[in-house]
């Protein structure tokens, strides 16, 4: 049958291949890295969560400090009976932490002209020793709002009267100025209840910590290594359906010698799971001191195609954790293979050190920036190489340190259950400062976790 | 070793060496797509390179509507395209007499080899080239490759016409000189 033009062009090409230069898959491999350094933040959904949390908890206190203002407790009395032309407001205020007392003697005066009613306060406050600046600016602000101009006033209504008309008007507790509503006045009447705005002195509380974990296990120099010991060790044969060997094997494998040299190593990132306790303990206004004991259990994947295979007892590990994490072993022999996954898990108890900075003290709602420093000390930790070989270690047994230095920094929102309950959410930022493994070991272990902490505290 | 859906999951997720293998698998006949397109060298490298860089990108949208190659295929025809700047002004001199081929004897290009067909495809003016490589080669027909090119469908086929009135003169130098070493011999 004959075929037309473009059809034999179709034959002739279609299916035509062309090895592509080596450095090409270089040169893509290293826009994959770039992008994937790029990407990481971005495409990362447990890092975006973390970061969206810290920042919805920001604006979530920053509007709720806004709007809802902290009422104080405050009682008005008439230290005399009002004339036309003045009168005296007493109030007394009252601030559990500091004992402050203060008085308040407004005059009030109608200017005849408009007959607006203007009261206007002078404070004569006895601060007592110790009194924060909040309380003062809170004071401030009371008075403030204690200054109320009132253009349909009849002259013969009183300050208070007019003051209790107006906390008596409709408001919207959560009104601010972009919803038209306004806000609750801070004129309190006798009966408002009482709520006071109280510093922890201490506390102590439970908390419970998950997030990514990224081992960060670098072994620059592993390439080297690996196809070094895999070329010094003698006569290893592999089966790999991958590499086309001298005969034949049931089941698609070829019996080959470990020739190979794309060496690879990589890790995933795991899951990190904390629980412990922490104590706290104010150490001025707004600073306070914290520490505690965590549990924390966490792990990784680690993938890898080198193996180092003891030839005494048949176990095999991966290059990476026979060459830098376990003893030296004389009897072992390297081979580069398969692509293998096996399972890393570490347990480590923490004891951190932390400052907490009050940030923001809203009412119920506290924001606080921790920052500081723990001791991470391995406990033990489990390599599983699929079900046929698992090796425990601990820092006696192997290369990893027992204590290492993180750094930790992270922000808190805490909640008012009752007087003496919080609960906090909060985002926290861990990192290893020191490495987890030996110094005279061609690696690193510099394990970073960025997550969420809910925890519930007592507080004193 | 992976199969080809374990090998895409493989990718998506960033396995760098589940990565290599299917640059492996197919970058040979991808790049074979990019030399037709391309008139140099480094320029079918560049868009193998970007191609690659696209098709890890994108993999979790392939959703098995096609076979994975021709997936592939489109990508590389894309980017090829792109790279040429798929501009109206290489189709300046639209002729819009083009003569309708019903067949053509045996052209011989079996005999002839790859990289000379290749030659002679990358010696064809670049609007020629990418018509004949799009109606010819990936079988587009001439409305799709209009829409594909922005540009008319007689300006498509004029293009065809054109590449294949060149290509017939290459192929029969080609065949002399086949045919003259066969005498000597």
């Amino acid at each position: 049958m004959k075929k037309n033009f473009e059809n034999q062009w179709k034959d002739a090409l279609s299916d035509a291949s062309h090895t592509p230069p080596p450095e090409i898959w270089d040169r893509i491999e290293a826009d994959l890295d770039k992008n994937k350094k790029r990407g990481i933040f971005w495409l990362n959904p447990f890092l975006l969560s973390g970061v969206a949390a810290a920042i919805m908890l920001v604006l979530a206190t920053l509007f709720l400090f806004k709007n809802a203002q902290t009422p104080v407790a405050k009682s008005i009395e008439k230290s005399a009976q009002p004339t036309n032309e003045s009168q005296s407001l007493k109030p007394s205020i009252s601030n559990e932490p500091v004992e402050l007392n203060q008085e308040i003697s407004a005059q009030e005066k109608i200017p005849s002209e408009n007959n607006h009613l203007i009261a206007k306060s002078t404070l004569k406050e006895k601060v007592a020793k110790g009194s924060s600046f909040t309380d003062n600016k809170q004071i401030q602000s009371d008075l403030v709002a204690a200054t109320i101009e009132t253009p349909q006033s009849k002259d013969s209504e009183s300050p208070i009267t007019q003051i209790n008309k107006l906390a008596s008007l409709a408001y919207l507790e959560m009104g601010n100025s972009f919803q038209g509503f306004r806000n609750k006045l801070e004129v309190l009447r006798d009966d408002t209840p009482i709520q006071t705005k109280k510093n922890r002195e201490s506390w102590f509380g439970v908390l419970a910590f998950n997030a990514p974990f990224n081992p960060n296990f670098s072994t620059p120099q592993f390439q080297t290594q690996a196809l070094s010991a895999a070329q010094n060790s003698a006569g290893l044969n592999a089966f790999d359906k991958g590499v086309n060997g001298t005969s034949g094997m049931p089941n698609g494998n070829y019996y080959s010698s470990s020739s190979r040299t794309d060496v690879y190593d990589s890790y995933k990132r795991g899951r990190a799971m904390s629980f412990g306790v922490s104590f706290g303990k104010r150490l001025k206004n707004r600073l306070s001191l914290e520490t505690g004991v965590r549990y924390t259990k966490a792990s990784a994947t680690h993938q890898s195609n080198v193996y180092s295979l003891n030839k005494t007892t048949g176990k095999y590990e991966s290059f990476t954790l026979s060459n830098y994490v376990l003893p030296e072993n004389g009897n072992n022999d390297v081979i580069v293979s398969v692509n293998g996954t096996s399972q890393h898990d570490y347990n480590f108890v923490s004891i951190p050190i932390l400052l907490n900075y009050n940030i923001i003290n809203a009412g119920r709602f506290n924001v606080n920036a921790v920052g500081g420093l723990s001791s991470e000390l391995l406990i033990s930790g489990n390599v599983v190489n699929s079900k046929y070989s698992e090796t425990s270690f601990n820092a006696s047994n192997s290369r990893f340190r027992a204590v290492n230095l993180a750094g930790v920094t992270g922000l808190r929102l805490s909640y008012a259950l009752t007087n003496l309950l919080d609960i906090n959410l909060g985002s926290t930022y861990q990192h290893f400062l020191t490495s987890g493994i030996e110094s005279s070991q061609d690696a690193s272990f510099k394990p970073s976790m960025f997550g969420m902490n809910l925890g519930l505290s007592v507080r004193k | 070793m992976y199969n080809e859906k374990e090998l895409i999951q493989a990718c998506i997720s960033g396995d760098r060496a589940a990565q290599k293998q299917l640059y492996q698998k197919f970058a040979g006949k991808l790049y074979a797509v990019s030399l037709r397109y391309m008139k140099s060298k480094d320029d079918a490298d560049d868009v193998l390179q970007d191609a690659f860089i696209k098709i890890f990108g994108k993999l979790n949208s392939f959703r098995n509507d096609c076979p994975f190659e021709v997936w592939l295929k489109r990508i590389v025809i894309n980017t090829s395209l792109t790279a040429l700047g798929r501009r109206k002004k290489v189709f300046d001199i639209e002729d819009h007499t083009h003569e309708i081929y019903d067949e053509s004897g045996n052209l011989g290009l079996e005999s002839i080899a790859y990289d000379t067909l290749i030659q002679m495809i990358n010696s064809l003016p670049e609007g020629c080239r990418m018509v004949f490589n799009l109606f010819a080669i990936e079988g587009y027909k001439h409305s799709e490759i209009s829409e594909l090119l922005s540009i008319s469908e007689g300006t498509s086929k004029s293009q065809f016409s054109r590449a294949r009135s060149i290509l017939m003169e290459k192929i029969e130098e080609e065949n002399s000189k086949l045919e003259g070493r066969l005498r000597k011999i």
